[in-house]
């Protein structure tokens, strides 16, 4: 693979004369302007427009998440929008934005498994909480590089604390894409679990840019600024 | 018809509506008194049902904007990384940050948004 290649997803669709038919997704790996911002790029294959789009925001993940978003409201674009699909996910696993329902309930969070310490990260960052006198303190964030696994199922870890000790959690899903939302909206459930009640972080130093799940489709939450 | 295509263009290229606009609602965006003359073009023809599509190469395609070619789907795209571009630069020259950029992403998405599809029918299985 392409040493700039971040990952690719092959979505399928279904031509006008019923022939189904294939275009691949590829993203890119996160680039940093002089302004320190990150862009990550992505482009699809024919039959679809070759131009190169993407994602930016301050931060990896996000960026990353911007770029899927970019991508689903491309294609809500096109004339093969209603006949795509990634798995028979007829979003084709792709983030769009929503107002999270007051019935929306937090998917079950898989046990933390130990820190092998070697793991590559995808990106490091910062969250706030409020200490044991309510003081506001940072904790480190990090989502770790998807990998697949030998089952062929995907893996993506994310941690809060020391990326080489703390325990970690894994999305999973089919692809790195997958995981990685997998993970990410796991990081959101799991960091409003800790806070105390009625505590809501400063815009921009919480989780709330991460999506939430709903069944296998992932959603930016239109309440908060993200 | 003027005022109604004049508060659309200002949802699309600020998210307010004219009465905010006019109340000074503040935004960290920069005020764009005028908006560019190929917004103000796309956003004009995308408010009239019977509009007449323009394809990259000067000709007219006529018909509903569903109907709009990929070319001038993809002409509008343009306009949108455009707007973005110059807002992701305005943002960074003035140190607007986290916020300024997520606003201009989302501002994006909705351009992309706006573009209208048409989908081909259902093939017959």
């Amino acid at each position: 693979m392409d040493d700039a290649i971040l990952t690719t997803r092959t979505l399928s669709f279904l031509d006008p004369k019923a022939e189904p038919r294939e275009v691949d997704l590829t993203i890119f790996k996160p680039v940093q302007n002089e302004y320190s911002q990150w862009k990550v790029a992505y482009i699809l294959g024919p039959p679809f427009w070759p131009k190169v789009r993407y994602g930016s925001s301050d931060n990896i993940p996000v960026a990353f998440i911007y770029a899927l978003w970019v991508v689903s409201a491309y294609l809500r674009g096109t004339q093969h929008y209603a006949h795509l699909h990634w798995q028979g996910n007829i979003d084709c696993g792709l983030p769009d934005s929503a107002f999270r329902p007051a019935s929306w309930v937090p998917p079950e969070i898989t046990p933390p498994e130990p820190n092998p310490g070697d793991l590559e990260v995808f990106s490091s960052s910062t969250v706030s909480y409020p200490d044991e006198v309510g003081a506001i303190s940072t904790l480190p964030f990090t989502v770790f590089m998807p990998k697949q696994s030998e089952d062929g199922r995907w893996k993506c870890g994310v941690t809060f604390g020391s990326s080489l000790s703390s325990s970690i959690y894994y999305g999973v899903g089919e692809d790195f894409i997958e995981a990685f939302l997998d993970a990410a909206a796991m990081a959101r459930v799991i960091y409003d679990s800790q806070l105390p009640a009625g505590w809501k972080p400063a815009e921009g130093t919480g989780c709330d840019y991460l999506p939430f799940k709903v069944g296998r489709s992932y959603y930016l939450d239109e309440r908060s600024a993200r | 018809m003027k005022k109604s295509f004049l508060g659309l263009l200002m949802i699309l290229l600020f998210g307010l509506d004219p009465a905010h606009a006019q109340g000074g609602e503040v935004s960290i965006l920069p005020a764009q008194s005028e908006p560019s003359a190929e917004f103000l073009h796309l956003y004009s023809s995308s408010a009239e049902d019977d509009t007449v599509a323009n394809t990259t190469n000067g000709s007219r395609a006529p018909g509903h904007i569903g109907d709009m070619s990929d070319e001038e789907k993809e002409r509008r795209r343009e306009v949108c990384d455009r707007e973005k571009e110059y807002c992701d630069d305005w943002c960074g020259k003035t140190k607007g940050g986290s916020a300024c950029w997520q606003e201009c992403m989302k501002k994006y998405i909705a351009c992309l948004k706006a573009i209208p599809s048409r989908p081909i029918p259902d093939p017959d299985y």
